[in-house]
């Protein structure tokens, strides 16, 4: 299920999110669904979905770099991880927040690689697309966090199989 | 992996392994992203990483087709809503360039007969029209990220559409230059756009005794020449041209003549040596759905191809 989200948000991220393009900001699909999987699932599965993902969006959208987003999203996915089943997330206002703090983080780390590939970027550019980026995604992530927790069910953390055994 | 209920926490030697396991998981995440971060950044476009990115796009082509042509009313509703907004700047500005596009006909048109005869023969003169075979595409897919003004068009190798083809698409003044071809597959290629900050072309003003200078991006929608010397007589409404090289003569990816704007400004300070133009692009990436991509047809077009 995890795996079928993940692929549905990039395919939506990379055909049709780029078409809502407003103030240069682009609304960010992929970046709620792996929130909402990290919080569902716990760091280890929304790592593997964020990197998955990210790496995806990258092979198949017109992007100039490959692992960047793999690495991004990873943290993003990781980090929600660590808030799975938590009583605070409970509530719809919690992951909404969260997922417009990871898009922040997601396009100002995107920034910071691309500075550090030396590639120019203008600073009211950069800010401009964020604010807008951001708001936009904002706006996206309630009704995906609750088809979310709709599809996955009660918040669980998933542990690696090769002690699956004893759990 | 098997679900483990939340409130299953302890310091056991078992979960202990646990963290190990997942640690171990996430860090080799970690390590091949590093890696295919940087073996993507040092290989060349036709590197192993890059094939398997234009192949992956291949895959999506069709799903990026039938997205981009459902959501194209949408879009041109959208754009006409934005259009209404600076309707009568535009009018204004429109207006002005009209008027310095007269004089620049009357100008012009002695040499445009004996001009076109010229072009007529492969190869001579660098025409982009002769050397290049012109296939028109469909935009079907932009990036996904703010960061990059680059897009997906619907025509490839199948085509004749190679990396390093230039782009063009119908502007205010008739075609002009958009971008370049980065990554090429058999169906479907992305384009990087003149907007992209990196881009650097050799440009030239003919109506300014043929002065040379290197165009980029400034801010958006707008570019800059450089290196054009203080005594060359540029003003306001010249167009400006692909030069058909670069710095010390080297041959340009970009053939001689095509059309990317007008100067809308020229300035510099008591002490520089060069004058900055400003330049308004006949074209705006943002607002395409079609370009015409220019396949290389004659030996000097596909040697500009090649240009390193």
């Amino acid at each position: 299920m995890v795996a079928l989200m993940v692929l549905a948000a990039v395919v939506v991220q990379v055909s049709l999110m780029p078409f809502v393009d407003v103030a240069d900001g682009i609304p960010d699909v992929l970046v709620c669904v792996i929130v909402a999987v990290g919080m569902l699932r716990g760091p280890l599965v929304g790592a593997v979905a964020g990197a998955a993902g990210g790496l995806l969006v990258e092979l198949t959208s017109p992007i100039g770099t490959l692992g960047v987003l793999g690495l991004l999203y990873l943290v993003v996915g990781w980090g929600a991880g660590r808030l799975c089943g938590r009583d605070e997330m409970r509530g719809l206002l919690p992951p909404v927040v969260l997922c417009v703090i990871a898009e922040a983080g997601v396009l100002i780390g995107e920034a910071f690689v691309q500075l550090m590939l030396s590639r120019p970027l203008d600073f009211g550019d950069v800010v401009r697309s964020l604010l807008a980026s951001v708001i936009l995604t904002g706006l996206i992530a309630a009704p995906i966090v609750a088809l979310a927790r709709r599809a996955l069910g009660a918040p669980r953390v998933v542990e690696p199989f090769l002690v699956s055994g004893d759990g | 992996m098997s679900p483990t209920p939340v409130s299953n926490q302890s310091h056991s030697p078992l979960a202990q392994r646990r963290i190990l396991a997942r640690r171990l998981v996430v860090g080799g995440l970690v390590v091949l992203c590093l890696i295919v971060l940087s073996i993507y950044g040092r290989e060349s476009a036709s590197g192993p990483l890059h094939g398997l990115q234009s192949g992956a796009g291949t895959l999506v082509t069709p799903i990026q087709d039938g997205v981009s042509r459902a959501v194209q009313p949408v879009r041109n509703a959208w754009d006409w809503a934005k259009s209404l907004v600076s309707a009568r700047d535009r009018a204004a500005q429109l207006a002005k360039e009209n008027q310095q596009l007269k004089a620049q006909i009357v100008q012009g048109q002695f040499n445009s007969e004996e001009n076109q005869r010229l072009t007529q023969i492969p190869g001579l003169g660098n025409a982009w029209n002769v050397d290049y075979n012109q296939v028109p595409a469909d935009i079907i897919g932009w990036s996904a990220s703010p960061y990059y003004d680059e897009a997906r068009i619907d025509k490839g190798t199948s085509n004749g559409v190679i990396v390093n083809s230039p782009v063009i698409a119908a502007g205010t003044a008739g075609p002009a230059l958009v971008g370049v071809i980065t990554q090429a597959g058999p169906i479907s290629s992305t384009v990087a756009f003149l907007s992209q900050p990196q881009t650097s072309v050799g440009v030239t003003i003919t109506n300014a005794n043929s002065a040379f200078g290197i165009l980029q991006p400034t801010a958006p929608g707008a570019y800059a020449i450089t290196g054009i010397p203080v005594g060359k007589p540029v003003a306001n409404g010249d167009i400006v041209y692909t030069a058909g090289f670069r710095l010390f003569g080297q041959l340009s990816i970009f053939p001689r003549g095509i059309p990317i704007g007008l100067v809308e400004g020229v300035g510099h300070r008591e002490t520089d040596v060069n004058q900055t133009v400003q330049v308004d692009p006949f074209v705006d990436p943002n607002s395409l759905a079609y370009v015409v991509a220019l396949a290389p047809k004659s030996a000097l077009a596909k040697q500009r191809a090649t240009t390193p």
